[in-house]
């Protein structure tokens, strides 16, 4: 039988990067990811010296931590970018590849929105009954929570059981 | 069918043994590689997931607790923290060496590379250890020795070295099982076994756990060590 036709003696297997392409990578490529890496990484633990102050943005207040913690985590996505797409070989890899690298980043993204829920949901404690009297209803968020009086004999946070 | 009389003789060819590096099922080295490497990040995925609600759980206490919680983090050694960072984007830079170098098929460099990458890995848990060594030390694990003489809430404190411990702790265990895969795969390496000198794709997915690892920690360290006020 032919075997060029199935594609068997085109490529060696050491020859093969990734399906998609079909080349090896220069470690000129590798060299660069690392130095963008450390550079990255010097530029993170710099920015976290800043101090930035509090401003309004309208009526909001937008406090200078929170734009410390926006650049942290923006210079983190661009390191963790890099190393999926070049050390892990992801930019050169095929489609299919390429979606099962991304999924697992998209149910992060997904899981976050839980945390709507905790910042929706009203901290009065009068919205509801305890979750002690009702324990199949809903429990506002900051009921059975540890109180002062909840702290165990270590300081451990411990509820009572009712 | 002439098809399938076709795909008989060929299969009585082929047998079961890999032709050309090729296992029968697969039609060619591109299929091959592209179901190790979907394999290989569906763990990946499951992975991420496993973290992701460590990271959820650490966002929610630190929303809440924002103060207390650059209180506690102020006990955590930011050089240390730092030179462990560089030191896991060096291993990762030296491991996907190893896998250029698997390519090339020139077996010294890649032993030289995956030692480096160990050499790395362990370099990382002395540090670790040191760092645990301290917390002990200043009775920061949680649990009835637990002392807090900082600012700040001293139970939001403990959450916060209970995380700490959770997450740090959890990376340090595949730090572990990291330094163990590419061990073994060193050795094979080292013994010239072809299903891993004549196929990259064995030394390319203990890679992507090792990158999996470094991704990991590029997370942690700014969201443990680099707090801001």
């Amino acid at each position: 039988m032919n075997m060029a036709s199935h594609g068997h003696t085109k490529y060696k297997p050491g020859e093969i990067a990734w399906g998609a392409e079909h080349h090896i990578l220069p470690i000129g490529v590798y060299v660069k990811v690392i130095l963008a890496l450390a550079v990255l990484m010097g530029l993170t633990i710099w920015a976290a010296t800043w101090h930035i102050g509090d401003f309004k943005l309208g009526s909001y207040t937008v406090h200078g931590t929170m734009i410390n913690n926006v650049i942290a985590m923006t210079i983190a996505v661009i390191k963790a970018s890099l190393v999926v797409l070049f050390f892990m070989h992801v930019k050169f890899s095929t489609n299919l590849t390429k979606f099962w690298a991304v999924i697992g980043f998209v149910w992060l993204s997904l899981m976050s929105f839980i945390l709507a829920d905790y910042h929706s949901r009203p901290l009065d404690t009068s919205v509801a009954e305890p979750w002690s009297s009702d324990p199949g209803s809903a429990t506002p968020r900051d009921v059975g929570g540890p109180t002062s009086s909840d702290l165990g004999r270590h300081g451990v946070n411990v509820r009572p059981r009712q | 069918m002439a098809s399938i009389a076709h795909l008989e003789e060929e299969h009585e060819e082929h047998g079961h043994a890999p032709v050309n590096g090729v296992m029968h099922q697969y039609e060619d080295i591109d299929q091959q590689n592209e179901s190790y490497a979907v394999g290989m990040w569906s763990f990946l995925v499951t992975e991420i997931m496993f973290f992701g609600a460590l990271f959820l759980l650490y966002t929610f206490y630190r929303w809440r607790n924002p103060e207390s919680w650059f209180f506690a983090s102020e006990e955590l050694n930011v050089t240390m923290g730092g030179v462990n960072t560089l030191i896991l984007l060096i291993s990762s830079f030296t491991m996907v060496l190893g896998v250029h170098y698997t390519q090339l098929k020139k077996r010294t460099a890649v032993l030289k590379c995956l030692g480096m990458t160990i050499a790395c890995a362990f370099a990382f848990l002395v540090i670790k250890y040191f760092e645990y060594k301290e917390k002990f030390a200043h009775h920061l694990v949680p649990g009835p020795h637990f002392q807090w003489n900082g600012e700040g809430d001293k139970n939001i404190a403990q959450v916060f070295y209970s995380m700490y411990f959770t997450m740090t702790g959890l990376h340090a265990i595949h730090v572990i099982i990291g330094i163990l895969l590419i061990g073994g795969l060193a050795i094979f390496h080292f013994k010239g076994k072809p299903y891993v000198t004549e196929d990259y794709m064995p030394t390319e997915m203990i890679a992507l756990y090792w990158h999996f690892v470094d991704l990991v920690w590029i997370f942690l360290f700014p969201l443990y060590y680099l707090i801001p006020k």
